[in-house]
Formats: structure tokens, sequence, C-alpha cells
């Protein structure tokens, strides 16, 4: 809401408020966001009076050339403007001058070059005509800055609990608190006492009170008083007609909308009731609007005539021939406006008042203060006045000095208090119940009130505290330390920490799906993260960035029937080398590295038993280099190389591989880890024994070591794979594959005879199981 | 007369030097005192002489021996050396090549954000919590006093799941668009006096170079029968000034937030001006009600951050979208080791 210091000062004859920027910082402390302060001197600044000393039409275009005396110099200038012409002395800016947002510059039109612009008042910001040149009683070079007061525009952000401040007597009332002193509001004439000639049908009781003044002008206005347009222009509104620009500015100045129909394009009766679906209005905007059914809407015999405060029909348009007017001042019920204009996707000045709550008691001042102005644009009588409905009875709400005081850990005086309500219109009622201004919607209870003390007493008033509390023993959150413990893992193991949206484009039947994207990239939610990860690893690559290891612990998405599931996951991804230090061997990460990183990260976890399947890697995986991996026989994750083909087709310009585990499983698998419990270390001496097998390339290692584990007897410590080839001497397809076992008993020394026998039945195990034989 | 020893142990000192090989040293060596070498001759005299003699000469021939194998056994000891130092020589190695590294992982620079705000809360004795990231409009919006159709709702605009996701009444489930629900969870779980964080992830339609569709927050709350307007301030600043610096200042302004009253949000001092960081407020008597607390009994603050503005102030990051590119180069510059791990 943009707040024109010059019309604040108009509250308060005689007072001298605080400087512009003084005034904006002390309402920021009072919950005002001060967002910006622009001065119209400095908006205005280079912009000086230029005389015209030739003008001529361009042919074949809108444009004339200009030769402008600007002070200094004679100056080429071109203007769209039609009625410029010798002699005048308009407003002016050089190439360079900021004009609005805008830097003026040289520009090629028509094939004539314009060396700057002729301002409008509308362009300059300051209020007025946007077509029409800015005529000004100058000197040539002079600037028109003179011209103008020392106005400021205060920009504040306004919360939605606070509609009153929508208006420069909302403002102002608070800048009453701060200069004490109560805004003086002009001296009004009633609007005169109904008369039957018109009548309003009020159906629905979200429209608590109409009222309608039919008005007959003597003449079309030519135009609103000068003190109206420049505030509708500083306020960023645009003038249309002097009937809306009048209505605006009372909306600006007052906070209360109101709205103007011509009378004579009404057909019947003017009803307020709910829309039935499929009702079409025509709004101001231009478009054809379907109703959904329940809007509140303003009606006459032929259908709806406007939304009710949101925006008026096209087909009761005022325009310039307009003579007969309906002025509309009525109160409408804010949730009941909301649910009016969300479904077309409209927001408007009046909606965004309304929705936030306008002075119940408001709709008459705003007539009274139209048909003033009114008056000094045109003549005209009132011809007809209805006011349908009843104000809505004010609320109270109940003051506790013992509650606000225990909410707030200080109170200032009390008189104070007091002092303050009586400033803000609360009106006492007895045992401690005040009155609710009608102007304010958000006072229910006594939190309420406490925060209008809090703000005015100052928030900077509390002395920050630190409570005292009672010892308690605080459990830390399990879940978030465990997810810190995983990301430390891998940051040790060289991983750099990824963060990826949750959002995907390519979604399957399990995937959750979003009404209301922002586009294709954020369709459905992610149902695994190496989609994320395989795309960060070929950004990179295109910056030459190829040797990589990423992680991410997320969360991953998928339906349930109706129901979302989310999970944690790890994803990981490697590539490039997996040594990156250039002197030392070179060596491409593969599969085994990211499987050793998860191995490494589950056993320091304490995860012990993990066990590894082989499974068909399917399109964009390596089809035999790619295995799932279980944790206590709970399918937990898997590991898969890129195939070369489809990393081409991803942009992925290096070797590269991924794995995914789920943290929810390792999660529950560790709640489970119990305290380890003392063993003896064995006292009896190992002895091993190797066992070299050639047997098919299919067979795995974990087949192998599990025939081993079965035929090797009770004494088999420890058996593991040290040594894998492939090539010559071995026949093609096959492998061989040396298992070292160690043996102990402990009960003794194990004898010789003993580990030849278990020795024996391994071999007889794996040659006759997987037609292994020995190496 | 000269005596024959003297001259046997300046030449064999001389043989000794002279030779640069252990396998020459032996030959030399043997000379003297192998089978027929000089002192071994010397010695087959002895035979000869009579008792008195030989027991003098004989003192004085293994005297000979004992200073001659000496001589030889220190070159010798000196020619080991040095085969041995030549040896190794050929084993240098440059101790300033790189050392066989793994690659240097690091944090996010958001998780490295989130985590000196959660380990100040923890310190303050909050315990951390989670709700899930896909909500139903009673956490995220009802429960936290959010009138059906007050604009409040639209100051976040929403993510809706698509049919046929829908809550226990029908309503389309939706992304959370901060992490209050978790409040309402926890209230929901447990019985005050409560002290909780939660740090996730929230989205809304949203995006330019301050903005993303998704994006961090944690939040906090502090529910107790005496909790105040001033204990808010108290925590609240020094959160700030634990993260950002003991002498930054921290100013409060009065706000509006649906689930709070009174409300604030909160400004630290940022290069000559304020710079918002935060919204708090006391918790919305409705808010304790909607979970069955009595706001006679029980009252308390809230508070929420995000994550990605801290952390774009505390490295001076321009634009929001880079931290969720995963360009190695910019994650490498932000490895932040400060953060205690």
């Amino acid at each position: 809401m943009i707040i024109s210091y010059t019309a604040l000062k108009r509250f308060f004859p005689g007072i001298s408020l605080p400087a512009p920027q003084e005034l904006f910082e002390q309402l920021t402390a009072m919950g005002l966001e001060g967002e910006a302060i622009d001065y119209v001197g400095e908006m205005l600044e280079g912009i000086v009076a230029a005389r015209i000393e030739s003008a001529v039409p361009i042919e074949g275009t809108s444009l004339k050339k200009l030769i402008v005396d600007a002070g200094a110099e004679m100056i080429q200038v071109l203007s769209a403007e039609p009625t410029v012409d010798n002699g005048d002395v308009v407003a002016f800016a050089a190439p360079g001058t900021i004009v609005g947002d805008l830097e003026v510059g040289v520009r090629t039109m028509a094939g004539q070059e314009s060396h700057g612009m002729v301002v409008s008042r509308g362009e300059a910001g300051i209020g007025g005509d946007y077509s029409c040149a800015w005529r000004v009683d100058l000197a040539p070079g002079a600037e028109v800055s003179e011209l103008e007061d020392d106005d400021a525009l205060l920009d504040f952000g306004i919360t939605p609990n606070r509609g009153d401040l929508f208006s420069h007597l909302g403002v102002a009332r608070e800048v009453g608190i701060l200069v004490g002193a109560q805004p003086a509001i002009p001296e009004l004439a009633p609007v005169p006492e109904d008369d039957g000639n018109v009548c309003v049908d009020l159906q629905d009781p979200d429209c608590p009170f109409y009222l309608a003044i039919e008005l007959e002008l003597g003449d079309a206005p030519q135009g609103v008083p000068a003190h109206v347009e420049q505030l509708v222009g500083r306020c960023g509104m645009r003038c249309i007609h002097p009937l809306v620009d009048l209505s605006n500015y009372v909306m600006l100045e007052l906070g209360q909308p109101t709205h103007a129909f011509d009378a004579d394009k009404i057909k019947g009766t003017v009803v307020v009731r709910r829309a039935d679906p499929d009702e079409i209005l025509a709004t101001l905007d231009g478009e054809q609007r379907k109703m959904v059914g329940g809007e509140l809407i303003i009606a006459d015999d032929d259908g709806p005539i406007a939304l009710a405060g949101v925006m008026g029909g096209a087909r009761t348009e005022v325009d310039h021939s307009t003579r007969r007017v309906l002025l509309e001042s009525a109160f409408f019920d804010p949730a009941r406006v909301a649910r009016g204009r969300r479904p077309h996707g409209l927001s408007t000045e009046a909606s965004m008042r309304f929705e936030r709550g306008v002075d119940v008691h408001g709709a008459e001042r705003a007539a009274s203060r139209i048909l003033e102005i009114l008056g000094q644009m045109a003549d005209f009588r009132v011809t007809g006045v209805h006011r349908a409905g009843e104000l809505p009875t004010r609320q109270t709400v109940q003051w506790d000095q013992d509650r606000a005081a225990r909410l707030l850990g200080a109170l200032p005086p009390d008189t104070e208090i007091q002092a303050w309500f009586d400033a803000l219109g609360f009106v006492e009622s007895g045992n401690g119940a005040y009155t609710v201004p009608p102007w304010r919607f958000d006072m229910r209870e006594v939190v309420d009130l406490a925060e209008e003390v809090a703000r005015l007493w100052g928030y900077d008033r509390f002395a920050p505290q630190l409570p005292t509390v009672q010892m308690a023993v605080v459990p830390r959150g399990a879940g978030q330390h465990f997810r810190d413990r995983v990301l430390d893992v891998l940051v040790d193991l060289g991983y750099t920490q990824v963060i990826h949206y949750s959002f995907t484009a390519d979604g399957d039947e399990r995937s959750l799906e979003i009404a209301n994207p922002m586009g294709e990239q954020t369709r459905y939610l992610r149902r695994e993260l190496s989609a994320g990860l395989i795309a960060a690893a070929a950004r990179n690559h295109r910056h030459q960035q190829v040797d990589l290891r990423l992680a991410e612990v997320g969360r991953v998405f998928r339906a349930a029937g109706t129901r979302s599931e989310e999970h944690w996951r790890l994803g990981m991804l490697c590539s490039g080398a997996a040594n990156p230090v250039a002197w030392q061997e070179r060596r491409d990460v593969d599969f085994y590295d990211i499987k050793g990183d998860l191995e490494n990260l589950l056993r320091r976890l304490g995860i012990a038993d993990v066990r590894w399947q082989p499974q068909e890697g399917s399109e964009p995986w390596h089809p035999v280099r790619f295995g799932v991996f279980y944790v206590n026989d709970r399918e937990a994750g898997w590991v898969g190389e890129l195939e070369p083909a489809a990393a081409d087709g991803m942009d992925v310009k290096a070797s590269t591989v991924v794995g995914e585990c789920r943290l929810d499983v390792v999660f529950d698998e560790c709640q489970r880890l119990t305290v380890p419990v003392w063993q003896t270390v064995p006292s009896h001496p190992a002895a091993e024994r190797d066992a070299a097998f050639v047997l098919d390339a299919t067979v795995t290692a974990a087949e192998i070591l599990a025939a081993v584990g079965e035929a090797a007897g009770p004494n088999l410590e420890d058996a593991h794979v040290f040594d894998v080839y492939s090539g010559t001497g071995i026949e093609n397809g096959k492998r061989s594959v040396a298992v070292r076992m160690r043996f102990r008993s402990p009960t003794g020394t194990l004898s010789q005879a003993d580990l030849d026998q278990s020795l024996q039945d391994v071999i007889a195990a794996v040659t006759s199981g997987y037609g292994a034989t020995l190496r | 007369m000269t005596d024959p020893g003297d001259d046997l142990r300046d030449r064999a000192s001389a043989a000794a030097v002279a030779v640069d090989s252990l396998d020459e040293l032996r030959q030399a060596r043997a000379r003297f005192t192998g089978k027929k070498g000089d002192v071994t001759a010397l010695l087959k005299q002895l035979g000869a002489m009579d008792p008195e003699e030989r027991k003098l000469r004989g003192q004085e021939i293994h005297a000979l021996k004992s200073d001659i194998d000496a001589i030889f056994d220190q070159r010798r000891q000196f020619l080991e050396d040095q085969a041995r130092r030549t040896r190794l020589e050929a084993e240098r190695i440059d101790v300033t090549l790189p050392g066989r590294l793994r690659t240097t992982g690091g944090l996010h620079p958001l998780e490295s954000t989130a985590r000196v705000v959660l380990q100040t809360l923890r310190d303050l004795g909050f315990t951390v919590e989670e709700g899930p990231e896909v909500e139903d409009a009673r956490h995220n919006f009802d429960s936290l006093n959010f009138p059906p159709d007050h604009p409040a709702k639209e100051m976040q605009d929403t993510f809706f799941l698509a049919d046929p996701f829908v809550d226990d009444q029908g309503a389309p489930l939706l992304l959370r668009t901060h992490t209050s629900p978790v409040q309402i969870r926890a209230m929901e779980s447990y019985s005050p006096p409560l002290r909780i964080a939660a740090y996730g992830k929230v989205y809304r339609v949203d995006a330019d170079v301050t903005h993303s569709p998704m994006f961090h927050q944690i939040e906090g709350f502090w529910v107790d029968r005496h909790i105040n307007f001033r204990h808010l301030k108290g925590v609240l600043t020094e959160l700030i000034q634990r993260v950002f610096g003991q002498e930054i200042p921290v100013r409060f302004r009065p706000s509006f937030f649906p689930f709070t009253e009174p409300s604030t949000e909160v400004d630290m001092g940022w290069q000559d001006g304020w710079m918002e960081v935060l919204g708090a407020g006391m918790i919305h008597p409705n808010v304790l009600r909607s979970v069955g607390i009595d706001p006679e009994q029980w009252q308390g603050f809230a508070f929420g951050l995000g994550i990605e503005r801290f952390a774009m102030l505390r490295y001076g990051i321009q634009d929001i979208r880079l931290l969720y590119e995963s360009d190695s180069r910019f994650l490498a510059g932000l490895n932040d080791r400060t953060v205690s791990r």
C-alpha cells in the first residue's frame, strides 16, 4: 500500500508530523512493514521545461518531429501526442534521465532520431494522465519539480490481518497514536434518507448492508479535481473515467470500495444473491466469466451485473454518455468475497480490501464523500436512496491484564494501556470488555489485545531473557542423528553431498502426481534418487568435472492406494577415476567402488549381515553389472554400472556407477543392534588351507563360499576369495576362483589329518555341486 | 730393532683402506690372517721356541692378530654400510608428490548451515522431530489457525497432489508449505512441556533468483507454563548471534502469522541495513486448542526460518538455484570446515 505523505498530512491540520523517513521507521516498528520511500522531488529529477519551437508531423505515422528549447540547447525529439504544438511548454526528459522505472535513451523511429522524451504526469509517476503531455508554466530549462509539492510516497507491506491499513485514514489512525492526536475526518453532509425511489433486493446474509444511491447527472463530468487525480496516480492506479477515479480516490482515502453502475443499463430490480452455476458475467476486464455457483453477485432481471466486492460487469459500465448512476456502497463478508473471486483467479483493489475486512460503518461515510467531491465536478441530483439490510453488531473482546503479563513477560503501566485502547478506537463496555472498532477484524481474544499493547509499547522494550527451566532429560531425535552419521561416513569416504529437487518429469502408476505443477519438471514426486544423480553427473561432465563422488540423502515418494508413502534413501554416484591423483596409475571406477563404500558404511553402522545377489540390469543399467543387496534378508538397495551406450545418451561422459540404499530399512536394523558381549580370545592356533576351483563364470563367489561353509565342518572360522582369474590357461566362459579357509578348534590344535579331511570335503562339495575342477 | 708386528699392522691398515669391495677385503685379509697369511706364519714359528719365549711371543702375536682383525672388521663394517646406503639410495622417493588420497568429500552448504542451527537448538535443549513432506490440509493449515478462506492461505501458494491422493476428509493431499505441521504432530503425540525442533524440505509454487519451489526450513517451538515473549526474544537472539556472530544486532518487528499472536519478524543487521531472517510469535491459543492443550494452562513460542536464506547470507550466495545444481566446483568451494561433524 502506497501512502502519500501529503495526503496523510491532511488528516492532521496544525500538527507537524515526523519527517517521512522517521515516520516510515516508526510505523515499521508498529507493524507496517516499510518497503520503500520515493520522493516526488527525486522522481522528477532531470525533467525540465522545454518550449516547442517547431512541430512537424512525420508523414505516414502518428508521430510529430519536435524541435524543443530545453534551456541550454535545441533538441530534436519525437512525440506521439497529437495535441503538442508550437509554443507549448512541456515537461521534457533528456537521454539518461530516469522516468518512472526507465532510463530515457536516444531512439530512432520512422528514420528520425529522438533525443529524449516528452513526459506526461502519469509517466513521471506523480499522478495524472498518461497520454497527454504535461504542460508546465516555466521558463525553458527550469526543473519541473518546482511546480510540485515535496510529497513522499511511503510503500508499506500490509499483513493480511490489517485490512484497515489499506487506506490513508487507516494509516492516519496509527500515525495519530504516534503523535497523540486523532486524525481529523472531514465534516460531511449525510446521505439523504431513504425515499423509496430505488430498491435493492438483498437476499443474502453475506451482504448485511447495501447502500444504493441513484444520481442524475446534469452534464458529463469532464475530470476529477487535481488532488484526486494526483492521489490516484501516486498510489499506482490509472485514471479511467471520472466516476471510477472518484470511487478509487475515496477507497484510497477512506478504505471503502464503492461501485458506480450506469443506471440506464440496469434491467429491472437490483438483487444481491448467490450466483447459480453457469450464469455468465462479462466483467470489466473483458473476460466472460462462467459462475461456479455460490459467488455473491449483484444481478438485475437479465442476470449478473457485478461479482460482489470484486469487479463490476461490462454491461452496466459507466461511460462518457452516462447520465444516471447507481452508486453502491456496501459491506460484503470477507470470506464470501474470497470464495467469489478465487475460482475466477481474480484479485482487485476492492477484493483485496473486502477480503481483509472493510470498516463495517464506513459505507455511509464513503458515499457522502463521493457526493461531496462529485459536487465539485458536475451538476447532479440524488434521485433515490435505499439502505438495504442492517449494520452487523459490533463484537467485544475481553482484556485480562494478568494473562497478558504472563504471555508477554512484562507490561507497561495500565494508564498507558488504557490510552492506547482509547486511541485505537476500543470502547470499554464494563468488566474489562471492550467493543472492537468496526474497522478491526483481528480482535477476538486477549492475545490479540496483548499484541496491540506489545507493538504500541514497542517490541524493543521487552528485554530478551533466557527461560529458567526445570531440568528434563530430552531424547535426541534418533532419525536425524542417524542420517547425520550416514552423511558423515560418506563425507569421510570422499563423497560430496548434493541436494536435488523432489520433483521429476517422469512418473508411472506408482508415482504421486502434482495437480498444479510449475511445468513438466515438477509433474511428479521422485520415486528414486538415481535420475537426479545421473543428471548432476552429466552437468558436471559438461564442465570437464569428470571424477565425481556424489551422495544424496533424501526422501522418495510412492503411492499406496490413495495415500502417500515416503521413505528415506541414500543415493551414491561415482564417475571417472577411482583414484584421481594424476601421477599414480589411473583406474576407472567400477561396481566394486560403490559396493565397497556401501559395505564400509554398513559396517560402521554396525550392520554385518549383508548379502548380495546379481540381477539383470535393465535400461540404462549394464545388464550383467547390476546387483541388489539384503540386510538381514530385507532388501536394502542396489548398485549398478551405467551401460555405456545409455550413458552416452544421457550425456554422461565417463564410466559411472550408481547405488541406492534404503535408509529406513538400515535404520530399522540399526535399532535392533545389541550391546556386544565379552568373549575369550581363541587359545589354540589356526591353520589355513587354500583351494583354487575352475568353474563356470556365472557361478558366484557367494555360491562357492556357501558350499564351502556347508562342507568344511564346524572348525571353519573364515573363508574368503583371495584370487579370481580368467584368461590364458582357463577355458573360455570359465574362471578360476581361489578360496582361503581358516580352521580353528576351540578345544585343541587341529591335526594334519583333520585339516586334510576338511579340505577334501570342501573340494568334493564344490566339484560335485558346481562341476568345478581343481586348478 | 723395529718390531715386525708394527710393520704388519701398518701394512694391514694400508691394505684394508686400499680395497673398495667386500670381496677384495676378504682376499686382503687372507693375506694376513688366512692359512697362508703373514700372521699365521708367525704363529707357526712359535713351535720352535722355548716355552718362556713362546709364551711371550705368543701373547704378542695374538695381540697383533686381534688388532689386524679389528682393522679389517672396521673396514668391512664401513664397506657394508656403504653398500646398503647405495642400495637404499636407489629407493629414494619424492615426499612432495601427493599422498594416496581419497577424494575429499564435503557436506552441502545447506546441510552445514542446518547443522549449525540445529546444534545451537540442541544445546538449548531442543529435541529434533520430523514429519512427512506430503501432508494433509488439517496439519498444514487448519490446525494452525488458517481460516478456510482467509487470504493468509494465499501467502503460500501450495502444490496439491492430483487425484486420487486425498486425506480422511477427501481433500487433496499437499506438499507441506512449511515445517509447522511438525508442531501439530508433535503436540498430538506428546504432552507439554515441549521443546522441539524440526528440519526438512518444504514446497511452494514459486521460482526466481531467491525463491525455489523446494526449500528447507527449521522450525522450533517451546511450550511450558510460563514461556513468554521475552523468552522468545532471548532464545532467538541467542540463536541468531550464535550462527552469525555475537555482535550482530537483532531487531524484532510486529508482523502477522495465523498461528502466532503476537507475531514478529526478526531482522538482523546486515550491510548497513536490516535483513529479515526469521518469523516467530507466541503460539496462538487456537493452535493449542486444536491439539487439545489448554491455552489457559500452557503457552509458548514458535519460530521458523529458511535455511536457504541463512546459507545465502552465511556464504554470500547470490542465486538460490546454484544450491540444487550440484556443480562440483561450487560445492567444493563451499566445503565448510568450521562446522563440526
